[in-house]
């Protein structure tokens, strides 16, 4: 238990307190989590539970209430993770595992790459290299470079160094363009142009109005004005716009106890914590729920974030075959029979790290069988809701709302303010909590305790994260914009207009999907997902798409070697569900034009010869 | 002169396709000429060893079997 002892001011007590309602055994829990790793029972409650129920099976841990309580983010070594003992289930646990799972939300199609095209993407690819090296060889590149730095080793010189300067800089007016306006469902582009092959850009002093396939603005709520925006700039006359201090000290306000409240309605579990930066959520909140002696198993598609996260925890990762549940149960298994490295003592904690839908790919997490694989094996699960948080699901509450299931039994939940809410931050939400108890057990005493459990993860994190002791407290209008349109989602507001939204996107993204396998062009992932990679494999077929489409008032984005494998090049368009039918069809239009030209169309799928239906809001699929 | 201009740009389009799939698309012009050079004598020179060299041998090797 690693406490800060440098920051541990008598308020951290009093502020934990006062944010829960039994303070005083929440308080005395606290304290004994900070001074001593090892806790006693906590008063009679519990005394009184271990009697009637003598084994509780949190995540992870089997143990004995009453004598000692592990829960999760106590990183002591647990005795049974990593050591699942196979109890006979009663009928009613039985039913507890298996979800009714319908095939067709796993409707996702990753097409193989034909092999002459991948044959001519690494011939292409060597060519580049190669023509890289000579221009290096004979012009010098147009670059800051180092000076007074004669016997040190050069600090910027690696391969991405070299491939930012002779493959993306041959493209990159495709990327981080200057814009100016709101980039809602159509983006005013400002033009510039390049002399000399990418180094330097003029700006020409023309605008381009495009329709913008490039933002995450899943539910079109970046707007700059309707009650979203109206509300925010009540709140920046009312609150300022930062409290210039972190959560921790003195940056706490009302308006954000109000939004971890609401998240957690929003998702449907009990306690949330929210944070000032989406990619900080995951980076300095993962070293503070792992540690080394822990096992990671993280998915092969997991972002930025998470890896960065990880790295820094200290943790053992393994990484696991995108999507692929068997290959994750491999690793499981051999996790716990091998244990650790070297040592082979049992790992202190095993972590799956999922995300709900993956940004490149567009695929949707197989949540149901990872479920059923982490109670199996009594691992953790932590899902990563950035992109899908507001985007999927009937009600727009995420993957939980997608596959129908009760968030509750996924142990850390983590997503972004920055897609669907149209704003900034990140949240994490989660309970610890025994399911099985809570399902056998409905009397009040176990309630209580249970209630006293739920907010574990999140006070332990309101102690221990980073990112909350240190960073600065989300800008009171940002969370005001999130608090608004997360109310219209959720139809707090009194009106249908989120579930409108909901369902405006739901229906793009398929009407828009069929479109373009009936064109021909592979696309990744998932038939709901909202992120529709499309497949152009080539650096100038990536260049010559985004040109060509910006010609066409079009506005998307490419995604190359960084973000993908190197020979994967995609462009990815964003729906949103301020995307109106015909915008779509001026699109699909364009795409089918270009595809036949610039030669998009790799797949082989049988295509559909029926004209696709766009559905009307009037009729429900 | 009509066929001239079909069959021109018939040409021209597919050199793009080709520019395409060889990544020339996006490279100044000095390289692409430096790489269509480089293949035009690749494939020059592998003409030569096929037509001097690999030819008389399976011959040889047909006329001995």
């Amino acid at each position: 238990m690693v406490g800060d002892w440098r920051r541990r001011p008598v308020g951290r007590e009093r502020q934990v307190e006062s944010q829960v309602p039994w303070s005083g055994t929440i308080g005395t829990r606290i304290e004994a989590m900070a001074t001593t790793s090892r806790r006693t029972c906590v008063g009679t409650t519990l005394t009184e539970i271990s009697e009637t129920e003598q084994r509780i099976q949190a995540n992870g841990i089997t143990s004995r209430l009453g004598c000692r309580v592990n829960n999760n983010g106590y990183a002591k070594a647990h005795p049974a993770n990593g050591h699942p003992r196979f109890i006979r289930e009663s009928k009613d646990e039985k039913e507890n595992r298996t979800y009714p799972i319908k095939l067709s939300k796993y409707n996702e199609s990753f097409e193989k790459v034909p092999f002459i095209t991948a044959a001519l993407t690494h011939f292409g690819f060597y060519i580049l290299m190669f023509l890289g090296f000579i221009n290096q060889l004979l012009f010098t590149p147009n670059v800051a470079k180092e000076r007074k730095r004669k016997g040190y080793a050069p600090l910027y010189e690696n391969f991405e160094q070299f491939y930012l300067r002779y493959v993306y800089r041959r493209v990159r007016d495709c990327w981080n363009r200057p814009i100016c306006s709101v980039p809602g469902a159509t983006v005013v582009l400002k033009d510039r142009t390049t002399n000399d092959y990418g180094w330097t850009f003029e700006f020409t002093g023309t605008e381009t109005k495009c329709i913008n396939l490039g933002s995450y603005n899943y539910l079109g709520f970046a707007e700059s004005t309707g009650p979203c925006a109206e509300e925010s700039i009540r709140t920046l006359k009312k609150f300022g716009c930062s409290s210039c201090s972190s959560r921790l000290e003195l940056g706490s306000m009302p308006i954000h106890n109000e939004l971890e409240q609401l998240t957690a309605r929003f998702l449907g579990v009990e306690d949330a914590i929210v944070f000032g930066m989406g990619f900080a959520t995951n980076t300095l909140n993962l070293p503070s729920l792992v540690s080394a002696g822990s096992l990671v198993l993280s998915d092969e598609k997991n972002h930025a974030s998470v890896i960065l996260g990880l790295r820094l925890s200290g943790a053992i990762i393994r990484v696991f075959k995108h999507n692929n549940v068997k290959h994750l149960e491999d690793c499981l298994k051999k996790a716990i029979l091998l244990g650790q490295q070297n040592t082979g003592e049992p790992w202190k904690k095993i972590i799956i790290v999922v995300e709900g839908i993956y940004s490149m790919e567009g695929s949707i997490v197989h949540l149901p069988e990872i479920l059923k694989l982490k109670k199996k094996y009594k691992a953790y699960l932590y899902l990563d809701e950035a992109h899908s948080t507001g985007a999927i699901g009937k009600r727009g509450r995420g993957i939980c709302d997608y596959y129908d299931v009760d968030p509750r039994e996924v142990d850390i939940l983590m997503g972004t303010f920055t897609k669907s809410f149209g704003s900034a931050g990140g949240y994490i939400a989660g309970t610890k909590v025994a399911n099985i108890l809570r399902n056998k057990h409905k009397n009040t005493a176990v309630h209580l305790f249970n209630s006293a459990f739920l907010q574990t993860l999140i006070n332990y994190l309101r102690v221990h994260s980073h990112a909350h002791s240190y960073a600065m407290s989300m800008s009171p209008p940002i969370a005001q914009q999130i608090i608004t349109s997360m109310k219209i989602i959720a139809g707090e507001d009194g009106t249908d207009a989120g579930k409108k939204r909901t369902k405006q996107l739901a229906r793009n993204t398929r009407y828009f999907r069929r479109k373009l396998n009936q064109i021909g062009v592979i696309t990744y992932g998932n038939e709901n997902s909202p992120v529709v990679p499309m497949l152009v494999y080539l650096f100038s077929k990536i260049g010559s798409v985004v040109r060509t489409l910006t010609t066409r008032n079009i506005a998307t984005v490419g995604v190359g070697f960084p973000a993908t494998p190197l020979m994967e090049g995609r462009i990815r368009f964003c729906l949103s569900a301020a995307h109106t039918k015909e915008q779509l069809d001026y699109v699909l239009k364009n795409i089918e034009d270009i595809s036949g030209t610039l030669g998009l169309k790799y797949s082989n799928k049988p295509r559909d010869p029926n004209p696709i239906e766009y559905y009307s809001d009037s009729e429900t699929e | 002169m009509k066929l001239l201009e079909k069959v021109l740009s018939f040409l021209q389009y597919w050199y793009f396709r080709y520019t395409l799939v060889t990544e020339l698309y996006m490279v100044e012009k000095w390289e692409r000429h430096f790489i269509n050079i480089f293949l035009v004598s690749l494939f020059c020179l592998l003409f030569y060893f096929n037509h001097k060299i690999l030819l008389p041998a399976t011959s040889l090797v047909l006329s001995a079997g």
